[in-house]
């Protein structure tokens, strides 16, 4: 269920938000093509079968660009606005989520952590934050 | 059958906030410019082509018909279209084809926009949630989760790429602002009249990291008109004739910030130039002026290499060296005499229109202190989204 700000297309929309407030960030993928729909969606582009897989994301990832806005609803600065790239089985992606830390202590390359926040009651977006050195 | 579709008519108004102005009479202003600069009556119109008035306004419906019923016409062709930065310049594609096929003989392509500022929309909840609505439809559904309202963090994002993957300090990137506003000085239409240095650049707010509020574009408007017309009456007129030589476009399969191609790379904008340039037989050594879309310094540098001006990451060195210079002392590449979109000013829906204004302009030979000498080719280019689609029309003149 989608909330005032935050519409969605399709079902697989629906799902996706539905994975993220279990602390689940799944894609669907097409086992027939071996495409993951990175940004999910209710059909695979190819052979158009609504009969998908749901999988895992990798918990780990690497920040791909990161940068922060002043203007927004959300996540405002100090907040930094990133791109994570994740290793899927189809090749990489790359996700805008949040990133938790401060932006000069950020860097390109860093290796980062899934992570979940709650944006409005009942509401789950992903956030990815530095991994912690044990 | 095809004929050729020549470019007979341009009108402009000034860019500038036009605050509290009626779209459609700043559309008027500019109609009325390209009809004397063509010297042709407003019955010639048979084809009428447009636009939206802002990407937060209300939607409007019925725009081009009430257009003919505002100058009594009976058009042989009405469109309206929607595509984001590349709306008007895929709308002249139209037009030129309606043209071309004989359908109609004088295409009007225009575009009018006053926006309604972030502050007027944040005003109440009604319409917050329209702004938010709008705002998601701009960036998509997902990416929006994180509360944007326009596409800046997402520029700044790629910038920062573009940077890091070739080794650009601040300073190159402020460069591209200190040229184009140099540009602007010498189009008296332009946003902005006031010389730059590169330390302005970097001293100016910070908007996105990398990107300084003197890298962005301006929020502006305005309105441009555009006549496209058949050779016998492009005859008539008696101006240099401005023949469009070839057109093309081509997207990606992305929407915003893209998740399955590098963000340093803008690849529609690679394949349109170099399908346009193929359909005209010609090579990109042989466009002597360019206007381009680069609504952020570090984007505009990245559009001169994808349309093959320079070798990757050497755009940001050549400018340096004064290449993309106009006017008199114009380099090997001359870009965006206007100001571009930084400092000419960048109503989105206009912007494609201002180009075709600017490069029939040059190749008429009127473009005054910013004429690129014995300018015969000029390529236009626009782009949607984050990059992820482009318009490309190269325009020649012809005996």
């Amino acid at each position: 269920m989608s909330s005032t700000f935050l519409p969605v297309e399709d079902s697989a929309g629906e799902r996706f938000y539905a994975e993220l407030r279990e602390k689940r960030l799944r894609f669907p993928k097409c086992n027939a093509c071996k495409k993951v729909f990175v940004p999910p969606r209710a059909h695979c582009s190819r052979c158009f079968t609504k009969d998908l897989a749901w999988i895992d994301a990798p918990k780990t990832g690497t920040l791909y660009a990161f940068s922060y806005q002043k203007v927004g609803l959300r996540f405002l600065r100090p907040a930094v606005i990133g791109a994570v790239e994740l290793q899927f089985e189809d090749g990489p992606a790359r996700l805008i989520s949040n990133i938790v830390g401060e932006y000069k202590d950020l860097s390109i390359g860093l290796p980062v952590e899934l992570d979940f926040v709650e944006i409005e009651k009942g509401v789950f977006v992903h956030q990815f934050k530095p991994v912690q050195k044990a | 059958m095809s004929g050729a579709a020549y470019v007979v008519g341009v009108g402009m108004t000034p860019i500038g906030k036009h605050e509290g102005a009626f779209p459609v009479e700043l559309a008027i202003d500019a109609i009325q410019l390209a009809l004397q600069d063509a010297k042709l009556p407003v019955t010639e119109i048979d084809g009428l082509y447009t636009c939206p008035h802002g990407f937060l306004r209300d939607r409007e419906r019925f725009m081009t018909q009430r257009m003919a019923q505002r100058l009594d016409l009976e058009p042989k062709a009405i469109l309206e279209v929607d595509a984001g930065g590349t709306t008007s310049g895929l709308n002249f594609q139209h037009a030129v084809r309606a043209v071309q096929s004989g359908q109609v003989r004088c295409a009007l392509v225009y575009a009018s926009e006053v926006e309604v500022s972030t502050e007027q929309l944040m005003m109440d909840m009604d319409r917050k949630r329209h702004l938010v609505f709008e705002g998601n439809m701009l960036i998509g559904y997902y990416d929006s989760a994180y509360g944007m309202l326009g596409a800046v963090p997402l520029y700044a994002m790629a910038s920062q790429r573009y940077m890091y993957e070739n080794k650009l300090a601040p300073e190159a990137i402020a460069r591209v602002s200190v040229q184009l506003r140099e540009n602007a000085l010498n189009h008296p239409l332009a946003q902005f009249k006031k010389a730059l240095t590169v330390e302005d650049v970097l001293a100016s707010k910070m908007v996105a990291p990398p990107i300084h509020f003197l890298e962005a574009c301006p929020w502006s408007n305005g309105a441009a008109a555009i006549l496209v017309a058949s050779e016998d009456i492009a005859k008539q007129v008696g101006k240099p004739l401005v023949k469009v030589e070839s057109m093309s476009e081509s997207h990606d399969a992305e929407n915003f910030f893209p998740t399955r191609v590098p963000a340093s790379r803008f690849p529609s904008v690679e394949r349109a130039a170099k399908m346009a340039l193929q359909q005209a037989k010609l090579s990109i050594d042989d466009i002597d002026v360019f206007e381009i879309y680069g609504a952020f310094a570090a984007v505009e540098l990245m559009c001169y290499e994808e349309l093959g001006l320079f070798p990757r990451g050497r755009a940001a060195g050549a400018l340096a060296e004064g290449r993309t210079k106009v006017g008199p002392n114009a380099g090997d590449r001359p870009v965006n005499p206007t100001g571009g979109r930084l400092s000419f000013g960048h109503p989105p829906y206009v912007t494609p229109l201002a180009e075709i204004h600017e490069i029939t302009t040059q190749l008429r030979g009127d473009a005054g202190p910013r004429q690129v000498k014995d300018a015969e080719i000029g390529m236009v280019q626009a782009e949607h989204g984050m990059v992820n689609g482009a318009s490309v029309s190269i325009l020649k003149r012809v005996k």
